[in-house]
């Protein structure tokens, strides 16, 4: 379906106001700079982005394992009659390049053999920050800091934007599709599909993110070739073209009026039921496993789509455990575990492994002092995993946060970290592998530059 | 846009008029008129030139004659929009100005004008500016003055009088023409084709469809969805009184169920081997899931009197969010409703306060047994209502002008209206707050969840330290649970920022998603005085939101306004409309059920609502609706339409008590299905207060047209499916 079209013919369509139209703000010199730069590529990239809605305790997925570490964490956990793991459940892991042992949390051994196998690792301490901070540096108002920290909306969309120092209206997903657009050459299709309905993270100044629904169907119902039935479709396809005076009656009908352009071809990729995919997540037939077998299967089928470069949006909810930390903790980190699992065999399996990434974020970390009711409050920095064939994984990147109340590395007695990695040092490393040329960073990640690197190294 | 009879509004257009035209297109040629026509009133028939764009209209039939026999040029066709004039002065009612009709040979174009100033202006003009020419030896090529062609009112304040009805302007300068017309579809079609709306300049004999497309237009925001009955009590009672008659309806309720234990008995299951309507086979359902809640909410909106408490009960829902994701006991969920009902048109203190001690709010937001930092343990008290409260249910997150708008410092950056340690003095305040015993009574300790009765203090589990509330207050140390309680949700009441941040997100549920600023600070007044020095008054400011002039009007032209129905909205108001019967049960458990639009009802997925009242669409504009609207649900809508509305009847299922099921009555729209203009116009008056263009109506003629004309049902069907599912209907504005 992809075709190439020459840089001579794509410059001539940019040219022309027709082939404009779809591009709306984008400046018009930064465009064709880039496709001076970047003609289209030949091989696939995926990023999926795992968002846990709800700021995932993450002191509980990765937990110090050494005598001294535990007993940090514990204490300040309230022990076990807390919200404190026993260490005897962890699931042993040894970061390679540390000297001493963590564990997963116990529903994390699904994924311990993708930890094994160096293909799964984890992301220390990170958020969100305006510009590198330390503990002096948060008290001190000439430093920027994020607004409205510990607010789960603000703290969501800041994640998903990359931006913390001011509201945004596009995230990161989104502008990184803006900058590697061209990569997929002439193909419109949409490049970023969210099954978690629209979402911060995918809105770019251009591309407007494709939907599509995590089960059933994605098309309208009722029509048949009949005459009627005939003007009826095409009437109501004539009427979400109209122009319109109205921003929303237009924005409504944009809207439709992609899913139409996209169903024809999308529809019999998700319902198809001849799909080897799908037994691979027999033990993911929960919302984030069914997301996720979504977009194996759009994967499977990429040279129907004919992209090369693909951004994904799934989520879970649940994650804000004021209260019952441990039995929800149980039953979310099992289905991520299994869903992710399953995601990752069904990349091996189409040997794709090594071209799509996985990540996950959150709205925030939590405390690790535990709150009245068995829970934990709204934090700060937090850790994330990686997966993908092109992870360095069985490692932590990052610095693991120094557990004591109080202590160097909380802004509080409670145990809300200070990141010592940024959002954006996280987003560029997963965006540089992706594509982005250097010299689009900054679009990317406006922040970027204020970090020591953009590219922190857990992938190849 | 201000429909007014403003004279300068006709000299702006003259004087836009002046803009040199580069081109010369076919020139027009005309009879001038003389006033030899003997009816009282007259057609005033409009043409319109495909090669010009041009619209045109003749008071005389002779010369329309003249235009059909090509007299003016081969281009000219009649459109069919004429309306009725007043020919002369002495058909006219006293007060009628003369309609001038100007020819400019140079813009080759004409204008009309009744403003007597304006009209004399052009004279002059025009007498100063031929001798000028004629002495200079140019063909003079201004406007021109032809003939007096009809009589007409102004409108007075806004509204044409009894009898009469308006003339919408557009003009559009690539053409430089204006286009004159009593017929809104055709208003409408101009504005989306970028032709200036000028609004009602002149009253012509007729009857008015303002009154009714305004009337249409209440009915989108007060209630779940129009019928005609309702628009008819408006029309004959007025809007003021209508809404005031809706402010003191008695109010609809949810069924009070009995206390039941958190975890389901063993014995409460669906067993569905028992006959469907035996308590055993739907003891789950009726217990332990909200769907006795969510079926007497579908219930009320579709059929119950109240409907503007529902209506604006329904938006508190979606402020003062609690969900069936953590409360999904019905007797819980249904008291927690209850009290919005309850409240939805008293006091917002009252309101507040009732909230914060409901025993589903306390679960949901973790007040309830949150008990004092215990540094022995290592405890803290819990942050989650003390954050929220502020976040969602007061102030909002940053300082706010009257208007809504953010303040920003001397540097432009957000003031936060509170910090993390506002946060945690708030959390201390709310310590020691438990659900009362089964059965109720005073707690003695902290008890397990009980819905039944609003929680309870245990005063041993009270922070009694001091307190730093916002605005600098420092509540005492020592005081009872009960004073800070108070002083905590007084300390938000006083606060400058929640009269903007309620009002606005009411303006938004109820109205338009991107309210003007002076709206939003219009409403803020009366929430902080409702006239008599009350704060708070609810009902106060919901009656200010719907007779504001921003709200009011039969067509609203400016590009932000509006709101997207959200699935509650488009589900309740295609029912209504169309004249359904419904027990509501299809629209929870069938197929296109509300939860596949993306609004499971009372299931927001977190106390953030279903979308969030900041979000953006691609113009930037606000629309939170619009933050739940994607290509899978934008075809999930489109799909409610061809199950409700090509799908046959719904039968009633066997589990619901005197169901009857989901069914419309086609006759009344059969009937008409042998006229498809006028039943797409009709459906379009009551579901887009007759702002569906002109354009798009014939699309959807054309479509019903395909229809073979003895099939009335399907013909209706194919009518309401494509005026349902036009954007123009789906968003409200």
């Amino acid at each position: 379906m992809a075709h190439i079209i020459t840089r001579r013919r794509l410059l001539q369509g940019i040219s022309g106001a027709g082939a404009f139209t779809a591009a709306g703000a984008f400046e018009f010199m930064g465009l064709s700079n880039a496709l001076a730069q970047t003609p289209p590529v030949s091989d696939y990239k995926a990023l999926v982005c795992v968002f846990l809605f709800g700021g995932n305790d993450a002191n509980n997925l990765i937990v110090p394992n050494d005598t001294a570490g535990y007993n940090l964490y514990s204490t300040a956990r309230g022990g076990t009659t807390g919200v404190a793991l026993p260490q005897s459940e962890l699931v042993t892991i040894n970061p390679s390049s540390l000297s001493t042992a963590f564990g997963f949390h116990p529903q994390m051994a699904t994924l311990k053999p993708v930890w094994d196998a160096g293909k799964l690792a984890v992301m220390c301490n990170v958020g969100t920050l305006v510009e590198p901070l330390s503990k002096a540096d948060y008290t001190n108002i000439k430093k920027a800091k994020p607004e409205q920290l510990f607010s789960h909306a603000d703290q969501q969309n800041q994640w998903q934007a990359s931006i913390s120092n001011d509201f945004s209206r596009t995230g990161w997903g989104g502008r990184l599709a803006d900058v590697t657009g061209k990569q997929n050459g002439a193909q419109n299709f949409p490049m970023v599909t969210s099954i978690a309905g629209s979402a911060l993270f995918t809105a770019g100044v251009t591309p407007r993110v494709l939907a599509i629904p995590s089960t059933g169907s994605f098309g309208l119902s009722g029509f048949n070739t009949t005459a009627p039935s005939v003007a009826r479709l095409n009437a109501l396809k004539a009427l979400s073209n109209l122009d319109s005076a109205n921003d929303f009656i237009r924005e409504a009908d944009d809207v439709i009026a992609q899913g139409l352009g996209a169903s024809d071809t999308l529809n019999p990729i998700i319902t198809s039921t001849n799909t080897t995919i799908t037994p691979l997540f027999i033990n993911a037939k929960t919302g984030i496993g069914n997301q996720l077998q979504q977009v194996a299967k759009l994967i499977e089928a990429r040279n129907t789509i004919g992209l090369k470069r693909q951004v994904f949006f799934v989520s879970i909810g649940g994650f804000d455990t004021h209260t019952n930390e441990i039995a929800t903790h149980n039953n979310l980190y099992n289905q991520v575990a299994q869903a992710m699992k399953a995601f990752y065999d069904a990349t091996v399996q189409m040997g794709v492994a090594n071209q799509v990434t996985t990540f996950t974020m959150t709205d925030f970390g939590r405390t690790l002092k535990q709150a009245s009711g068995g829970g934990s409050d709204h934090g700060w920095g937090n850790h994330q995993l990686i997966m993908g064939g092109a992870v360095k994984g069985g490692d932590f990147y990052g610095k693991f946060p120094n557990h004591t109340l109080g202590g160097p590395d909380d802004v509080s007695t409670n145990g809300r970290f200070i990141p010592t990695t940024s959002v954006d040092q996280y987003g560029a490393t997963l965006a540089k592998w992706f594509g982005v040329a250097q010299s689009d960073l900054a679009t990317v990640f406006p922040n970027i530059g204020r970090f020591s690197t953009s590219d922190l190294g857990f992938l190849v | 846009m201000k429909l007014s009879a403003n004279h300068h509004q006709y000299q702006n257009c003259y004087h836009r008029l002046q803009i040199p035209l580069l081109g010369i297109f076919a020139a027009l040629i005309l009879v001038v008129v003389s006033s030899t026509a003997s009816a009282a009133v007259v057609d005033s028939i409009e043409f319109y030139n495909t090669k010009l764009n041009h619209y045109f209209r003749t008071e005389a039939a002779s010369e329309a004659d003249g235009i059909d026999k090509g007299s003016a040029g081969p281009d000219w066709v009649r459109t069919g929009q004429n309306y009725k004039v007043w020919r002369t002065a002495a058909d006219a009612p006293p007060g009628a100005y003369p309609v001038c009709r100007f020819y400019s040979y140079g813009y080759n174009t004409h204008f009309f004008t009744a403003s007597p100033g304006e009209c004399k202006l052009l004279k002059d003009n025009e007498a100063r500016d031929r001798a000028a020419a004629i002495a200079a030896g140019q063909t003079y090529s201004g406007w021109q003055f032809e003939a007096i062609v009809s009589y007409a009112l102004f409108p007075v304040a806004g509204k044409c009088a009894a009898g009469t009805q308006p003339v919408y302007r557009n003009y559009a300068g690539f053409t430089i023409n204006h286009r004159f017309s009593t017929a809104l579809p055709v208003y409408q079609d101009m504005n989306d084709q970028t032709w200036i709306p000028e609004g009602a300049n002149l009253c012509v004999p007729g009857t008015s469809t303002a009154e009714v497309s305004d009337a249409y237009r209440l009915l989108q925001q007060a209630t779940f969805g129009a019928t005609e009955a309702q628009a008819n009590r408006i029309q004959s009672i007025g809007i003021t009184a209508w809404v005031d008659e809706q402010l003191a309806m008695p109010k609809s309720n949810y069924p009070q169920l009995p206390y039941v234990t958190y975890t389901s008995p063993t014995n409460c299951t669906n067993d569905n081997t028992k006959p469907a309507t035996d308590p055993q086979n739907i003891c789950y359902r009726d217990n332990y899931t909200l769907f006795p809640i969510q079926i007497a909410f579908m219930q009320n909106a579709l059929g119950g009197d109240d409907q503007l408490r529902q209506r604006v009960a329904f938006a508190l829902s979606q402020i003062f969010v609690t969900s069936g994701v953590e409360i999904y006991h019905p007797y819980g969920m249904g008291r927690y409703q209850q009290i919005i009902l309850d409240n939805a048109l008293g006091n917002y203190k009252d309101l507040l306060a009732a909230v914060t001690l409901s025993p589903a709010m306390g679960r949901y937001l973790d007040m309830a047994n949150s008990k004092k930092p215990d540094l022995a343990r290592g405890i803290s008290a819990n942050e989650n209502y003390g954050r929220e409260i502020m976040q969602l249910f007061s102030i909002g997150l940053y300082e706010l002008n009257l208007d809504g708008t953010i303040k920003r410092d001397a540097n432009g950056g957000l003031i936060a209206s509170y910090s993390q340690t506002t946060v945690e003095n708030f959390a201390r305040i709310f310590t020691g707050w438990t659900y009362q015993p089964v059965g109720g009574g005073v707690p003695t300790t902290t008890n397990g969840v009980n819905y039944e009765f609003p929680m309870a203090v245990v005063a041993a589990n009270h922070d009694i330290g001091a307190k730093t509330l916002l605005n600098g207050v420092v509540t005492a140390a020592g005081q009872t649970p009960d004073k800070d309680l108070s002083d905590a949700l007084n300390n938000l009441f006083m606060h400058a920022n929640t009269a903007p941040f309620i009002s606005k997100q009411l303006i938004q549920k109820l109205v338009s998603g991107d309210p003007a600023p002076a709206y939003v600070a219009r409403i803020a007044a009366v929430f902080n005085d409702n006239g008599q020095g009350v704060r708070g008054d609810l009902k106060a400011v919901v009656r200010a939101i719907l007779l504001d002039p921003e709200a009011r009007g039969e067509i609203k032209t400016a590009s932000t306004y509006g709101r997207l129905k959200d699935p509650v909205l488009l589900a309740t108001s295609t029912l209504r409309g169309l004249g359904a019967t419904s027990d509501g049960y299809a629209l929870l458990r069938g197929g296109s059920n509300l939860g596949s639009l993306g609004l499971n009802l009372f299931n927001s997925p977190t106390v953030f609502n279903y979308y969030s009242p900041e979000h953006q669409i691609s113009s930037g504009k606000v629309g939170p609706e619009f933050g739940i609207l994607t290509s899978t649900t934008s075809f999930a809508r489109a799909n409610f339409f061809n199950t409700y509305i090509m799908g046959n009847a719904i039968a009633a299922d066997a589990t619901v008590q005197g169901g009857v099921g989901t069914s419309i009555n086609w006759a009344p729209w059969q009937a008409m299905a042998a006229t498809p203009v006028a039943l797409v116009d009709k459906l379009s008056v009551i579901f887009a207060h007759g702002s569906i263009s002109a354009t798009a109506q014939k699309k959807i003629v054309d479509a019903v047209n395909a229809v073979v004309v003895t099939d009335t049902l399907t013909r209706a069907k194919t009518a309401a499916y494509l005026v349902l599912s036009a954007s123009q209907s789906q968003v409200e504005h």
